[in-house]
């Protein structure tokens, strides 16, 4: 009975978790699509912000 | 005891600021200064009967500054006189054709029309947008503390419409012009500004296209020439019983169980303080007379990761003659598109620009008596890298000075290469040497989106007790009425805190 259970539960978690990944992926793909349509200008923009984004504790903390 | 309460550190308009208001709350306030240029980069000095401005050249939004002033128990307009600037500036084409931009905004919007009539109408919508935008920057975001994500989260709670133009943050000054305005020479004539942040349209913060619409809601030059800023806080902080002294250079900031104790002077004297302002370049401070090993990990890691901001080389010429120009302010500025260019392809690479552009300021067109009768002054700010490629400023900059001059004569001030009485230059290691500022930083440090608000230094230190900072390496950043602001924030953090 126990083990009936679990594997229905494991059976319910399995495409919860496949849906979960399905949205990051779609999410980093959106983001990418984003970026890669952005003009190059906008592109540096962000780019020359995220080069920065390693600094922000150090610079919290300064 | 100790011999001071509060030692400033420099007599910027930031340290000026935290004085004076130190000074009110009761406090012995010592500020000391190592040169002779009272308000640093906004200052004045005098050179064969003319006066020439060292950095800053004019004032506005001048809500911080008025705000200080009420709180020394007088006014900014019984203090200073300042003489409002129409056209709020003069865009001049490299044909020589020039845009006025009055202070009117449908005034504006009029002028814009003639040239397009859909970005005349854009124009409206742009400065409604950041009427609201700087009104509501004025209930606090300049006067409050940024140090932490609770201060930046307090500043929105109180001001929610805040809120509304986050958007901004996610754009650049450039994205911002682009999407109210099509027309290149429209889009062109408001392009420079970003350069007043050290940074070109495509890497400033979306939020400073502010600086687009700011100007018309007042420009000011103070009468007597920019010194009379922070000569007024000054007069007023010494009526407080403020104490400044000038030529006395600071070498090390005192530091015991990280707490800041007193400052040594070049001389070697010592002098104890309870709490120690520092209105100079953050890292210059951390690095140079703190010392690093004073420093929490991460915080070293953080002050050594700054860009630092601009440098710029300054001209002062005295002209006997009424120059061809018609505003306080003149701007001569490539489109958007060529400042990028310059920013990566020369400015980063050690090069001048192809083309120069910058700014010329006329002082003299709102304050006669900074020069002999017929006679006026030229504080021209252009552009060039203080680390230069192959060479370095003290070899080039007679050349530069004459460069200049020859290539604004030819179209945007013509006959100025035949009228120069007196022309001088100010390089970025001549204001390194003489102001203290690193490789001429003007704005201390870059203010991009990463160096801002709360990643950019904190007032109060976060390593060091009894230390706190001013000026433009500390939130809000940059400029006249900012640093002001800056001092008044550390005033109100050590009135809290001590």
């Amino acid at each position: 009975m126990c083990r009936r259970k679990k594997a229905e539960t494991e059976t319910a978690v399995k495409p919860r978790r496949r849906l979960r990944k399905l949205v990051k992926i779609a999410i980093i793909v959106g983001l990418v699509a984003y970026y890669m349509q952005m003009d190059p200008s906008k592109k540096r923009f962000f780019a020359t912000l995220l080069k920065q984004a390693r600094f922000l504790p150090g610079r919290y903390y300064a | 005891m100790a011999d001071y309460d509060v030692i400033v550190i420099g007599a910027g308009c930031g340290g000026l600021s935290a004085g004076s208001l130190l000074a009110k709350q009761g406090r012995k306030v010592l500020v000391l200064d190592q040169g002779d240029m009272l308000g640093g980069c906004c200052s004045s000095f005098e050179r064969d009967g003319y006066t020439f401005d060292s950095g800053a050249s004019v004032v506005e939004v001048i809500h911080s500054i008025e705000q200080v002033f009420e709180l020394l128990g007088t006014t900014l307009q019984k203090e200073v006189d300042l003489i409002p600037c129409d056209p709020v500036y003069s865009y001049i084409a490299r044909d020589g054709s020039r845009i006025n931009y009055p202070y009117s905004v449908e005034g504006k919007a009029e002028l814009i029309s003639e040239i397009s009539p859909e970005d005349g109408k854009s124009w409206l919508e742009f400065a409604d947008y950041f009427k609201g935008f700087l009104a509501e920057t004025l209930k606090g975001f300049f006067s409050s503390p940024m140090n932490s994500f609770t201060d930046f989260a307090q500043v929105f709670a109180k001001t929610p419409g805040l809120l509304k133009y986050m958007p901004l943050f996610l754009n650049s000054y450039q994205g911002v012009m682009e999407k109210y305005f099509k027309n290149d020479l429209v889009k062109q004539s408001m392009a420079y500004q970003a350069e007043y942040l050290g940074l070109p349209p495509e890497l400033t913060p979306g939020v400073f296209a502010l600086l687009a619409y700011s100007e018309h809601e007042g420009v000011y030059y103070p009468k007597g020439g920019m010194i009379a800023i922070p000569g007024a806080l000054k007069r007023v902080g010494e009526k407080l019983g403020m104490e400044v002294r000038m030529n006395t250079k600071v070498d090390k900031v005192i530091v015991r169980n990280r707490r800041a104790e007193g400052v040594v002077l070049a001389d070697g004297t010592e002098i104890t303080t309870n709490v120690v302002v520092s209105d100079i370049n953050a890292k210059m401070l951390y690095l140079e007379m703190i010392g690093e090993e004073h420093l929490k990990p991460l915080s070293r890691y953080g002050i050594k990761s700054y860009e630092l901001s601009l440098s710029v080389p300054m001209i002062y010429v005295g002209v006997d003659y009424e120059p061809p120009l018609d505003a306080h302010h003149s701007i001569i500025s490539p489109s958007m598109e060529e400042l990028a260019d310059n920013w990566w392809n020369r400015h980063r690479k050690g090069l001048m620009p192809k083309e120069q552009f910058g700014l010329v300021c006329w002082p003299t067109k709102s304050d006669p008596s900074l020069a002999p009768k017929g006679h006026h002054t030229l504080n021209i700010i252009l552009m060039g890298p203080y680390h230069l490629q192959g060479t370095d400023w003290d070899k080039e900059k007679q050349s530069f000075l004459e460069g200049a001059i020859s290539y604004l004569s030819d179209f945007a001030i013509p006959g100025l290469a035949d009228h120069v009485v007196h022309a001088d230059i100010a390089t970025p290691m001549d204001f390194e040497r003489k102001l203290m500022l690193p490789e001429g930083a003007i704005y201390s440090l870059q203010q991009d989106l990463s160096a801002s608000t709360v990643f950019r230094v904190s007032s109060k230190s976060k390593s060091i007790q009894g230390l706190y900072l001013c000026g433009s390496s500390t939130h809000p950043g940059g400029g006249v009425p900012t640093t002001i602001a800056s001092g008044m924030i550390a005033a109100n953090l050590i009135d809290q805190y001590e």
